[in-house]
């Protein structure tokens, strides 16, 4: 009985693992429930500089663990950012009092629960999880200014 | 009203899994309080001088613990606090000490527009590393280059009490931002020793002073300059009702340059003094630099090169004037320092583990609390350290 679990959860796990790497090869966007947002803006909210929107609703960055290949793709080809240049900036964020942490998530799942539920949440997916999504997250479209 | 319930449920469900926030209040449904800290514990070895301990023995004295959150009781404002302790030999017992506990208010926020305003003890933005610098994640190593982060006098730079400014103007592909503030120096013996060499007899009062920095940065991170300046003013009361004056105008330029695996790291310090009503010259002027090289190995691995140099006085880098004024009875090399280091940092998740090995030269900024008879210190040394990391 134990044994049949554990061959269920580890069949489950390695759907789950396997689904992210695939997505890895997938393009990546960024998501959320605004329409759009300048590059510069985009990199101050991943950097943490930027607390809240403009009609005052705080910014939650939602974001996968440090090692996770979405996380990775999403630094270097979306916000063009070495992961660790990010990653320092947020520490020094966190224990400088002068920002806060990103929401870490473990899958694709607990990202979009997130992002359709918390209000001013942002983070990133996979370009297919967002197409023809049932709840309201959005593919938010990158303006790059002239 | 349903999204905020529904926010809150989530945010509790999900809060065994994220494991960094939790609500305080159940009013207020989407303000977390985010929980954050930090344990290092190093060993230190010199062959001759001691830092942060006993050090010529091999020595454990050297900890640093903290612990922060982050509250945002309304949708503009938020409180943060954190607490520290630090071990470092004698001059640092390991008391817990408040780093920093201010309101930070977002005045304004467009796209290219955001003003933050602060209110209590904040960090003071001093240089690139003093904001976190208790904190060796976000630091090129063990020790920071002492030369102008000085840990023998630590209470001066590390935050101040008080009204600070933050502006950000984001451009295409780079931002500014700006830090500016009036607020009221911490001051300890430390900083007695520091500017006068030695802890007077007397008290010393710090006026209310002003910081600022200016940072220039791309949006990539690759590249980043800044100007800080401090003018820091005292008075000393001595025990026959004289009153001395002191200014002390520290100015820094750093520079950051990444490309690739390679990082280039540089800044220069000028420390001005300017001295009334004291047993010492009216005006002295301090020098420090360090330039840095990292190479990053992989994702966990990076090596640090680094060589930083310290003049306490740039009229007499060599500090054969001072000593000859003293007497001999403090060395020469206590006016200078060069400091050649090496270290190899691994990191991955929560953890980091760093060794590095330092070539000193000079005695310039090592802790007088360790080393209390200056004239039996040894102008060359050698020390070799060990720090392991974890934070949450």
């Amino acid at each position: 009985m134990v044994g049949k679990n554990i061959t269920v959860l580890v069949f489950l796990f390695l759907i789950l693992v396997n689904c992210d790497i695939q997505a890895a090869n997938e393009n990546i966007v960024v998501a959320g429930n605004i329409q759009r947002i300048d590059k510069p803006l985009l990199n101050a909210v991943f950097g943490r500089r930027l607390q809240h929107w403009d009609d005052g609703t705080p910014i939650t960055v939602v974001v996968f663990p440090r090692q996770h290949p979405l996380h990775i793709k999403f630094c270097k080809e979306v916000l063009g950012v070495f992961p660790y240049q990010l990653h320092i900036a947020w520490d020094r964020m966190i224990y400088s009092g002068l920002g806060e942490a990103p929401v870490e998530v473990e899958d694709i799942s607990e990202m979009k629960i997130i992002l359709s539920s918390v209000p001013g949440a942002i983070g990133y997916l996979p370009e297919t999880e967002v197409e023809g999504n049932p709840t309201h997250i959005k593919k938010i479209n990158i303006v790059r200014g002239n | 009203m349903m999204l905020r319930v529904m926010s809150k449920t989530l945010v509790l469900m999900f809060s065994g899994i994220v494991g960094q926030f939790f609500t305080l209040d159940s009013s207020h449904a989407n303000t977390f309080m985010h929980w954050h800290g930090f344990l290092s514990q190093g060993y230190l070895a010199t062959n001759e001088n001691n830092l942060f301990g006993n050090t010529e023995a091999g020595s454990i004295d050297f900890r640093e613990l903290g612990i922060n959150a982050s509250y945002r009781p309304y949708r503009r404002t938020r409180l943060a606090g954190q607490i520290i302790s630090r071990t470092a030999g004698k001059s640092d017992t390991g008391e817990p000490d408040l780093d920093y506990l201010f309101v930070d208010y977002s005045a304004y926020s467009q796209n290219t527009i955001g003003l933050n305003l602060y209110l209590g003890r904040v960090k003071n933005p001093f240089g690139f590393h003093n904001e976190s610098r208790d904190m060796i994640f976000t630091r090129p190593g063990i020790i920071l280059p002492q030369s102008i982060y000085f840990d023998r006098v630590r209470d001066l730079a590390l935050s101040s009490d008080g009204f600070q400014l933050s502006s950000e103007y984001r451009l295409k592909g780079s931002y500014i931002d700006l830090r500016a503030g009036y607020v009221l120096p911490r001051l300890d013996s430390g900083t007695e020793v520091s500017l006068f060499r030695s802890d007077l007899p007397g008290d010393l009062k710090g006026k209310p002073l002003l910081v600022s920095r200016i940072q220039y940065s791309t949006t990539d991170e690759r590249f980043k300059l800044a100007y800080t300046h401090f003018d820091f003013n005292a008075e000393f009361d001595f025990p026959d009702d004289s009153v001395g004056e002191i200014r002390f105008v520290p100015q820094i330029v750093s520079v950051k340059y990444s490309v690739g695996i390679l990082e280039l790291l540089g800044e220069y310090a000028r420390r001005t003094f300017y001295f009334k009503n004291f047993p010492l010259p009216e005006k002295q002027i301090g020098e420090s630099y360090y330039l840095q090289l990292q190479f990053l190995l992989s994702d966990s691995w990076k090596i640090v090169g680094r060589v930083d140099q310290f003049y306490a006085d740039v009229n007499d880098r060599d500090g054969s004037e001072f000593a000859q004024q003293k007497g001999f009875a403090v060395p020469a090399h206590s006016r200078f320092a060069r400091d050649y280091s090496l270290g190899l940092i691994w990191s991955r998740g929560n953890w980091l583990a760093a060794i590095e090995h330092h070539r000193v030269d000079g005695t310039g900024w090592l802790p007088v609390q360790d080393n209390l008879d200056l004239s039996k210190t040894e102008r060359q040394w050698n020390m070799w350290g060990v720090m392991l990391s974890m934070r949450f």
